[in-house]
């Protein structure tokens, strides 16, 4: 069975980014258009692996990784955002709480989402060079 | 202090995980850095601003600034053996007779 992965994000060009760079590959992709979608999505058939949008309409990231967290603990979910201290202080809170989780930049292109995909649901190690 | 190796670990939060990722890094260097070596860990909700300048992708990583060529190492960082083969220190005394690994 292949390996799941769910990207929440309010933005369809970023939905439409990871569906297009992991189309090739041996997994299966599905997204979510905001927080209650996504964890009706993960409630539905557990994913391996969750992308995560900070600020979406209805239920945003922060609250949706709480819960996700919270049902799924094992669970890796990468928060996709850009790395600047007015995205990130609402997760302070919530490593504070204990909540583990990762972050991935945006922007990202396909080499760089088939790279963090392929090393965190492969258990493997990536290298690159700078 | 001059160091051979230097190298700066970016992770969030979760302290017990940066521990552990730390203790294989040090054990690694331990093993095979016989000179003194630097190793700094930034959490990048404390600091996003070094990890922009950093061009970090994701966390975990490792950036290993010397020796050159500088690096970035992301993925299954608390595996001391994957680590192990690649910085590039060959098989991992432990596995030198065990056939090869996808790292």
């Amino acid at each position: 069975m292949p390996q799941r992965i769910l990207v929440i994000d309010d933005e369809e060009g970023i939905r439409d980014a990871f569906l297009l760079a992991l189309e090739n590959e041996s997994y299966e992709v599905d997204t979510a258009a905001d927080g209650l979608e996504g964890l009706e999505k993960a409630e539905a058939r557990r994913p391996d692996l969750v992308f995560l949008d900070l600020r979406m309409p209805r239920l945003d990231g922060v609250e949706t990784l709480r819960r996700l967290k919270a049902g799924y603990p094992e669970l890796p979910v990468h928060v996709l955002t850009a790395f600047h201290e007015d995205y990130l202080r609402p997760l302070q809170v919530l490593a504070a709480e204990g909540v583990e989780f990762d972050l991935t930049r945006k922007p990202i292109d396909a080499e760089q989402i088939r790279s963090i995909v392929a090393a965190i649901l492969g258990h493997k190690l990536a290298i690159r060079y700078q | 202090m001059s160091s051979e190796y230097r190298l700066i670990l970016f992770i969030t939060g979760n302290p017990e995980r940066a521990q552990r990722i730390v203790q294989a890094i040090n054990q690694l260097l331990n093993i095979r850095v016989p000179t003194s070596y630097e190793l700094e860990v930034v959490d990048v909700l404390q600091d996003p601003a070094r990890a922009e300048a950093e061009h970090i992708l994701m966390t975990p990583t490792l950036v290993i600034k010397l020796p050159a060529p500088e690096r970035r190492i992301f993925g299954d960082l608390d595996n001391v053996e994957k680590l192990y083969v690649i910085m590039d220190f060959g098989k991992p005394p432990a596995l030198a007779d065990a056939p090869e690994q996808e790292v």
